[in-house]
Formats: structure tokens, sequence, C-alpha cells
């Protein structure tokens, strides 16, 4: 961590340029020295109003400034918000005002949230969160993403923290008084309420990683051989050229990713090189990296074509619970050939698509909405989840062996600070860095 | 004007430890008291250790110091507390003769070479204009001068005694408070607070009827407190087991107005751990009984204290009261008890070196700080004791114990970093590591630090040294001795069948495995000397846990290794919020654990204090942690 929290900080929060206008986000200490530099009078704090910018006598522009005081503001810092007119031109000049006077500069990626954190102005799990919203590409993705925004995660993590918490005290006050004054009984119930952490627990531990899924997408392999249409099919789908398409065998070498909507789910589809023997070094290594990308994937859409060979499916191994088989090329084949599994499509003359479009997304789908909405959207939750439901489950076991309270009470401690993990309660500094690295600037 | 190197004031059971201390380091000591009978007086429960406080016990005794020496030799029942739970969190206790215990710790003060003992009243301490303490004002006008001083006045500052609704200035029954004292203390600029501790009735034990009640005696064999102690010579007594009931809590309902701490008479706050009757009846009014020990105060005296009912209602209403409790009935009071209200010194304005930020030289120790008990007076002033003897020889006072190391460390690190809204009372649970920090390996952990510091007699080093390389002898044995998992289970030991040989060490310390089958397994085991192979056992129970926890500790000593320079201005550190510079000007903190440990200081404070100290380049004077 290379960043000096006493600077004060500044970027520009809004996206693309050449727009009505935009915000440039000033935190720290000289915050509200802001307003002297730019030649405008500092109003009331939490209220808008309207000011010229300059830099000495020059006028740089028209803008919205709101001035919050600390620490009631996004970090916890003081904070200047200035809404100017959304041209680089302008964005600059008022940016290289405030840097010519030093104790400026440009804030990291993710700074901003990263003192939120720090400040206590939120917890960690909101930060990713906002950190998903902004990444957001579809609306599943932002439900999910402002549910933890809004605490989702949060919530459930401190709760089942108090829970351990409470457990661990009862067995903390029977080590520190003596039998006589808190009995021996005060444990056996101990193991009924661990019972029900692990259950809870467990519960949002197994939820099929829908969380991670609808994070980060759900991956489609699409894989099968040479010229079966596999480009086609993922040029289609992105409705973008992603692929190179041509009459030869092994056009495609590398995996060409592309990102889908899918009614609400993010998809990741890959086109990958076809499967077959080949003495090309180049393609072979095509070939593995495709087989590679596949056994990460969620799903496999094998893609086949009337002329492959019988036993070309069968060394694949589809999984029917998952893996999805496709036709292509139905219309070079007389009518009435049809297997009930196999989903049968022409990209040529478009046949069969819309369902192999439902197909895709019901699997897709299935993968990423549950009962309930998932409490893990990251792999670091699970993580420290886990260590949590390892450590509870070890204090059972301890306690229900009969072993010494001491243990048991450690076995708790651990858990606690696992719990404290999710939300940053504990070795924050060590979070950081990973939880932030992945943020955009200005946020 | 008389002249001296180090001053303690107040004989209990802080000032006992720091004077002797002080005094083994070799400098020249001066003890004050009011009254030279009273110096190692137990003015509430005739009991030392117990959970927690056991450890502390220990602890002290490890770097040599008293209390556990005076508790074994008056000791007329020793009984291990938490017997039935792991050794990590057993508290050795010992009931003591009040009279034997006093006279083996005036014993011993008298006899500490560089250590004389003053009968005076101290009015006022003296200090140079830099803030350096020069030395003591007598009640008789006449000066003490000093390098160190430490303040160990318990109860006595503007003590007042509470019974019913009568209240004396009192420092403990039938001794003056200290009033000029706290004067002194306002006049230096350090904040003060009441507290308030309270002591039961004593009986007469011939007016018990013993007979009806439930006999609990000492454990056979017994185990003494000390490292050095072979052998028990005192008789040993039982205590008895009687309980509060109804009546008793009717008693108490009826009468709540006449007692100061719910007539708002007493404004200071009692331990929650220690509640008088009264508390207990109103807090847990579900309780239809509250337990009662009946601990002899002697062997010599009929006089019994009864541990659980201490009260401050008025003396008749206390009689009333007792009367109504089983085995009690016709019972007499010898003397009422009472509640006792005092000043405390708010402790954050100590160093972990327990001397004030305000005043070099300027040490304090035990109830003064907000501590309640004697385990944990004595444990402050010990360190108090050596730390002041540091400054008299011109060294630097640096002699630290952190939280990994013992349970002294834990409580002085709690007290100079936390705010104390009740008196505080140490409990095992406050300890991060404690399964490594056990009763049975106090001297394991500390004395050696003790001997290079210099408060360890020859004695107990040769002692400990001894023990040692017995017991690494003993480990050795025990994990040269191995077998594979085969071959266990060709003995009706299951253990994995991963190929990977288990030791001797490691089966002993298995809760299904333990002593009796690893002699049976390898009988040349039963050389080892049965103490040592416990502790080895102990070692052994907690090994993976321990392990644990060994990359928490350095991060922690990391933080800990992190220090400020001296008098570091946290208002000129830039980026701090508004709460986290006051709580950061409050407590002054030492080092950067220390401040991060401090209630409101959020993880972005903690990371611009570490920039600031970086960005000065002076990194590491390092406060002297465990090597």
């Amino acid at each position: 961590m290379s960043q000096n929290f006493e600077d004060t900080i500044l970027a520009l929060a809004t996206g693309s340029l050449h727009a009505a206008t935009a915000l440039i986000r000033i935190s720290g200490n000289a915050a509200s020295t802001t307003a002297n530099i730019l030649g405008f009078k500092l109003q009331k704090q939490r209220l808008a109003s309207v000011a010229i910018l300059k830099d000495g006598e020059r006028k740089l522009d028209e803008a919205l400034v709101i001035f919050f005081k600390g620490p009631r503001s996004y970090t916890g810092e003081d904070v200047m918000e200035l809404h100017v007119h959304g041209g680089r031109a302008v964005i600059e000049a008022v940016i290289n005002t405030l840097q010519k006077q030093g104790g400026f500069r440009i804030a990291e990626p993710g700074e901003f949230t990263k003192r939120a954190v720090l400040n206590g102005k939120m917890d960690l799990t909101k930060a990713e969160g906002i950190n998903d919203l902004i990444q957001a590409e579809t609306e599943a993705q932002r439900v999910q993403s402002f549910a933890q925004v809004d605490g989702a995660l949060s919530e459930i993590a401190f709760g089942w923290r108090e829970k351990a918490i409470k457990i661990a005290a009862h067995v903390e006050a029977y080590i520190d008084f003596p039998d006589e004054e808190i009995p021996e009984s005060t444990l056996t119930s101990l193991g009924d309420e661990m019972s029900v952490l692990i259950r809870d627990i467990e519960k949002g531990l197994n939820d099929g990683r829908r969380g991670e899924i609808l994070r980060e997408g759900f991956r489609v392999a699409v894989i099968g051989p040479p010229n079966a249409g596999k480009s086609t099919l993922v040029n289609w789908l992105s409705k973008r050229p992603v692929s190179i398409i041509s009459e030869q065998p092994g056009t495609t070498r590398d995996v060409l990713e592309a990102s889908l909507d899918l009614g609400g789910y993010p998809v990741i589809i890959a086109d990958t090189a076809g499967l077959r023997a080949s003495t090309d070094p180049i393609e072979n290594e095509g070939i593995k990296r495709a087989q590679e990308w596949a056994k990460s994937a969620n799903t496999r859409l094998i893609l086949l074509e009337p002329s492959t060979e019988a036993g070309f499916l069968e060394r694949l191994k589809p999984n029917p619970e998952c893996d999805l088989v496709v036709l292509n090329k139905i219309d070079l084949l007389p009518r009435d050939l049809k297997k009930e599994e196999t989903l049968a499509i022409s990209l040529k003359d478009e046949i069969g698509l819309d369902k192999l479009l439902n197909r895709l997304k019901k699997i897709a789908s299935k993968r990423m909405v549950g009962k309930e909405p998932p409490v893990i959207t990251r792999t670091r939750h699970r993580e420290a989840l886990q260590s949590c439901l390892n450590s509870i489950k070890s204090a059972k076991t301890a306690l229900l062996l009969g072993e010494e309270p001491e243990i048991v009470a450690e076995e708790l401690r651990a858990a606690t600070k696992s719990l404290g993990r999710v939300v940053g309660a504990v070795d924050v500094e060590d979070l950081l860095d990973v939880v932030f690295g992945d943020f955009c600037i200005g946020k | 004007m008389i002249e001296t190197k180090v001053i303690v004031i107040g004989g209990g059971h802080a000032g006992a430890e720091a004077a002797a201390a002080s005094a083994r380091l070799g400098v020249p000591t001066v003890l004050i008291t009011q009254k030279k009978e009273t110096i190692g007086e137990m003015s509430c429960n005739p009991a030392i250790g117990g959970l927690g406080k056991g450890h502390l016990v220990r602890e002290i005794d490890a770097l040599d110091g008293l209390m556990a020496k005076a508790a074994d030799a008056s000791g007329i029942q020793f009984r291990v507390l938490n017997r039935s739970k792991g050794p990590a969190v057993r508290g050795p206790r010992v009931q003591a003769d009040r009279d034997l215990y006093r006279e083996a710790v005036q014993q011993a003060l008298f006899q500490q070479d560089n250590l004389s003992i003053m009968e005076a009243t101290v009015e006022d301490v003296v200090c140079e204009k830099s803030g350096v303490v020069t030395g003591v004002v007598l009640s008789s006008g006449e000066k003490v001068a000093c390098s160190a001083l430490v303040l160990t006045t318990g109860t006595f500052l503007r003590g007042v005694i509470h019974l019913g609704e009568s209240k004396t200035p009192a420092g403990r029954i039938g001794d003056e408070p200290s009033i000029g004292l706290a004067l002194t203390l306002e006049k230096f600029g350090f904040a003060l607070s009441r507290l308030k501790t309270g002591t039961p009735p004593r009986l007469d034990g011939k007016t018990i009827a013993w007979g009806s009640l439930l006999e609990q005696n000492g454990d056979c064999p017994l185990e003494p407190l000390s490292y050095l102690t072979d052998e028990i010579k005192n008789e040993q007594r039982p205590c008895f087991i009687t309980n509060t009931n109804e009546t008793t809590h009717a008693i108490i309902t009826k009468n709540l107005n006449k007692s100061p701490i719910y007539s708002g008479q007493i404004e200071g706050v009692g331990p929650r751990y220690c509640p008088s009757i009264e508390d207990k009846v109103v807090r847990f009014a579900d309780k239809n009984e509250h337990q009662i020990f009946l601990e002899p105060e002697g062997l010599s005296t009929d006089t019994v204290y009864p541990n659980g009912i201490s009260t401050s209602l008025p003396a008749d209403i206390q009689e009333h009261l007792v009367r109504s409790i089983a085995g009690l009935e016709n019972v007499r009071i010898i003397r009422p008890g009472y509640a006792i209200e005092y000043d405390h010194v708010d402790a954050r304005e100590l160093k972990h070196t327990l001397e004030t930020k305000k005043m070099a030289g300027f040490f304090m120790a035990g109830q003064i700080t907000g501590t309640t008990g004697y385990e944990e007076a004595a444990g402050q002033g010990l360190i108090a004791g050596i730390n002041a003897g540091l400054v008299a020889l011109g060294k630097e006072p640096n002699f630290i114990i952190d939280r990994a190391e013992g349970y002294l460390g834990v409580m002085i690190d709690d007290l100079v970093t936390k705010e104390i809204k009740e008196p505080y009372r140490m409990f095992t649970s406050r300890a991060e590591y404690r399964l490594q920090l056990r009763a049975d390996n106090a001297d394991i952990r500390l004395t050696e630090k003790g001997v290079r510091i210099g408060c360890v007699s020859e004695h107990r080093k040769g002692r400990f040294e001894k023990k040692r390389s017995n017991i690494e002898k003993a480990e050795d044995t025990l994990k040269m001795l191995k077998l594979s998992p085969s071959a266990l289970s060709k003995l009706g030991i299951a253990v994995n069948q991963d190929g990977i040989k288990r030791s001797a060490h490691e089966l002993l310390g298995h809760r299904d495995i333990g002593k009796e089958r690893v002699l049976e397994i390898w009988p040349e085991v039963a050389q080892i000397p049965q103490q040592y192979l416990e502790l080895c056992r102990n070692n052994s129970m907690y090994e993976s846990y321990v392990r644990r926890q060994e990359a928490d500790i350095e991060a922690y000593r990391k933080d800990e290794n992190l220090v400020f320079p001296e008098g570091m201005d946290f208002c000129s550190v830039g980026g701090l919020s508004n709460e986290a510079r006051q709580a950061l000007e409050t407590v002054k903190p030492q080092t950067l654990g220390q401040a991060a440990r401090i209630p409101g200081i959020t993880p972005a404070a903690a990371i611009i204090l570490l920039r600031h100290v970086r960005a000065q380049g002076r990194r590491r004077r390092h406060l002297q942690v465990s090597g």
C-alpha cells in the first residue's frame, strides 16, 4: 500500500466525457480550501449552490458545488463535489488548477471507498457491493450488488458473529467462574446452539456458488469438432464478429470470450479450437487451452454436426445435468432425424435457435437463482465462512467429546475472528489491497 | 533531609512487592507506611490466588516476588480451582492465616537488604519544574529525597467507609485516609474518579452450628503456590458452605433503602464480578439462594470470613440478615461489613512500566490504578518496583511483560489502554494467548527475564535453571520415543494410518491416550519425575493451538515494537479524525499496537500513525519485549 492518507485526493467520479455534467470529487483535509483556490464562496455544508470556478481571474466553468463536512460524508473526511460540464478541457482545467496548489493528488483506484472503509463509514462487504454495482452489466447483477450494498451479507455475517460471540461468552463464563456459580449444565445447551449456527452457515455456503457465478458471469465453453460452426454460433449469440469464420477447419486457435446478457443473467461464452488429433504444435496448444477452459466452465455447449463420428461425443462424457449437446447443420439432413436429448439447429437457416437460447438461459439461470438470494458473492467470503464453519464444528466436536472448555473456547475465538474477516473487523490492512485492487478510479 | 533512591508509599500488597523488587535490584529503598504493623495486611478475604489470580501469583513468584511464598507460609487450605477443566485455566488458591501471612510479608521485608521501613504519613510529593520527582514531604514537615517514587495507597485516597447511613473517612477500618496525597495528585493534574468495594461482616466461629453445614477440604496432595516451596508445614483447615435463602433476600429487599449503594449515598462504581449481597439480590432476582463460603481466618482465631455476603447495610440489619442463614442462626458478628469508596487515578495516565506519563520517576501500582484484588495489586507493585529501581540505577525503565508473555502483561496493557468503568479484576478470558499462559509454566515464561534484569535471587535462579534443563531433557526423551501408526494400532491405539510416526510426547497430550498408556508402552518414561511429566503433557496437549497462534503473536509484537517518539504530539498528525485525536490525546499510547487497541481508533487512524512515524524515520527504540 503506497497511499498516504494525509493527502487530499481528487478524481473525476463520472464516466465518459462529452457529457452534460461530470463530477469531480475531492476528499481530505484540504477539500474545504478548494473553494478558496477556485475562487468561490463556501456555502453551508450539504447544500448545493451554483458557483463560477476560476483560476485566478481566468473563469473556468459554471458548476454546482456541494461541500460535505467530515465525518458526514462518503469517505468520512471533508468532501467537496464539483459538478462541472462534462468536457475534457473543462475537467482538465479544474483539476490542473487544484493540483498546481500542492497538497492535492489524483486518487488511486478505489481510494475514496477505501478511505470510507478505513474511517468506519462502511464495512468491507458494502464497499465490495459498491464496486460490484459499478461493474454490474445485467439486471440480476445489479440486484445482487445492491443487496450487498444494502447490508445483506454484512447483516448475516454480523448476526452469525453475534451468535458465535454469545456461545463463546457462555463458555468463557464457565471457565472463569467456579463450578459452584456456573454449573457445567451451562454448556449442555450450547451444543444445540452451535448446531443451529453450523446449519445456518452451511446453508449459506451451500448455495451452488450462485452469488459468485452471478457476479463473475456464467461460463459457457463452446466445444466440438472442427468446422461444426462454433465460431458462427458465438458470433450469432454475441451479435458481433468475435471470431473469424472460414471453411477451413482449425481456424480458431485461441480461446475467444464474449459477454452476453441472457435475460438479465451474465454469461461469458467462449469460442474454442476444434478438437481433433493434429500435428500442428500451434493448433495442439489451442486444443489444450480449449480443454482447460472447458474444465473450469460452468457448462459445456458441445456442438456437433451430422458428419461427426459417433465416438466423439462419447469421449467427452457429457453430463446431462449441466452440459448442452447441440447438433448443427440440420439443414443438411432429412427432416425426420431427431434425437431426444440433442438439440438440433441450423445456424445457416436459423432453425431451432430460439430453443437453444431458451435452454441456455434455463441452464444459466438455474445456477444463478435459488429460493433465497445468495449471501456469498466472492471467494474471499467463502473462504472466511468455511474456516469459521470448520472452527465451530471443531468447537462442537470438542464440546461433545467432553474436551476441556478452553479448547472449545479457543475454537470459538477462531470462528469469531473468521466472521470478523468477512466484514473487515479484523486484519483490515491485509484485506484492503485485495479488495480494492479491482476498483476503478474516483469511486 | 533523608536521602534514598526509591520511595514506596504504602505497605499493602502492591507496596510490599514494589519495595522488595526495587531492593532486590540492589537499590536503596524506603517503604513509608502509616503503621508498620499493618504491612502485608489482608484487608478483605483471607485467600490468595484463584481463577486468573492464581496465574498472577505464579508470575509474581517467577520474578521472585513475595506473595506466593507468604501464602505458602500461611496457607491453611490449598485448592486448585477448575480442576475439572484444562491445565491452562486452572487457578491455584490458598486459604491463608491472616496473621501468619502478614508476618511472612513483614519478615521478608524486614530481612530484605537495601530496604528500610519508615512509619510516617506522606503529605506531598516534590517535583522539579521539568516534571521529575525528587522526593516527598512527610506530615512532620521532614523531606525525603529520592530518584523514583512508587505510590501504592490502595483505598486510602480520600477513603470513606459506608456502614448503613454512617460515613467515616478512613483508608481501611481503623486507619486514617490520605487526604493530602489526593490533593497532591489533583495539583499535578491527574484525573481522579471514585470507585467502591466492600467487605462482609466477620463472624464468631464459636457461635456457628458447624455440624449442619457442608464441609469442603483442600486438595490432597496439595500444590504450593511458590515454585520454591517444597513442603507445607501448617495444619490444614476446611471451609464450610451454606446458602442465603428467601428470608435473607426478603430482609435485604425490605432494607434496600438503608444500603448506601441504593440510597444514592455511594457514587463510586463497584465491581460487577464481586458484587455485594444487595447487588446480587437485586440483579439476580430470580435466584432464591446464593452460596456462601465460611472461610477460617486463621489457625489461632475463631473469626470466620463469610465469602459471598459483602454488604454495607446498617449493623443491626446485617445481624438480622446473617441469622436468617442456615448454620448462622445464633451467630455473633465480630465486626460488621462495610463498603469503602475511594479515589483512583485513570490508569491511562500510566505507561506500561507504570510510570506516570506526566512525571518522570513517579510510579503507581495497586488499587489506586482502579484494580481490585491482592494479586492484581501485587503484580503491579512488582513491575512498578522493578522499573522504579531501574530509574534509580540510571537505566532506562523498560521492564515490560507483553500480552503474550503473561497475565501481568495482559493486565497492565488493559489498564493503560482502556478506560476503567468498574474495578478491574483478572480473568483468564482476558488473555488472548491463554493456552500458553499457564500457572504451571510461569517460571519458564518469565524467570529468565527476571534474571536478566536482576530481580531474581541466585537461589531461585539455580533452582530454575535445574528445573528447566530437566524439563528440556524430559521433552527430548519423550520426543525420541516413537512408534509407527501400525505398531500403535497393534497396541490398541488408534491413530490415522498415515505412516507418520508418533512420539511419546505427542501421545502424552492426546486426551484418549495420556500418561498411563504412554507408561505402559514405554516403561522408561517412569524415570521422568511426575511434575515434569505433567508439564510436558500440558505442553503437548496445547501444542497445535499454540503453533496456530504464533503468527498472531508475531503480528502483535511487530506493532508493539513500533514505538512512538517520546512526547509525540498526536494533534500534529494530519488526517486524523477529531474522535481519534481525542482518544489518542487521552491515552497517549506508546506503541502502534497500543494505539490500535484503544477503543475508537479506526484502522485508518492506525495506518496514518504508522506512516507518520515511518516518515519521521525514528524506527524502533526497542521497548524490551521478550528477548
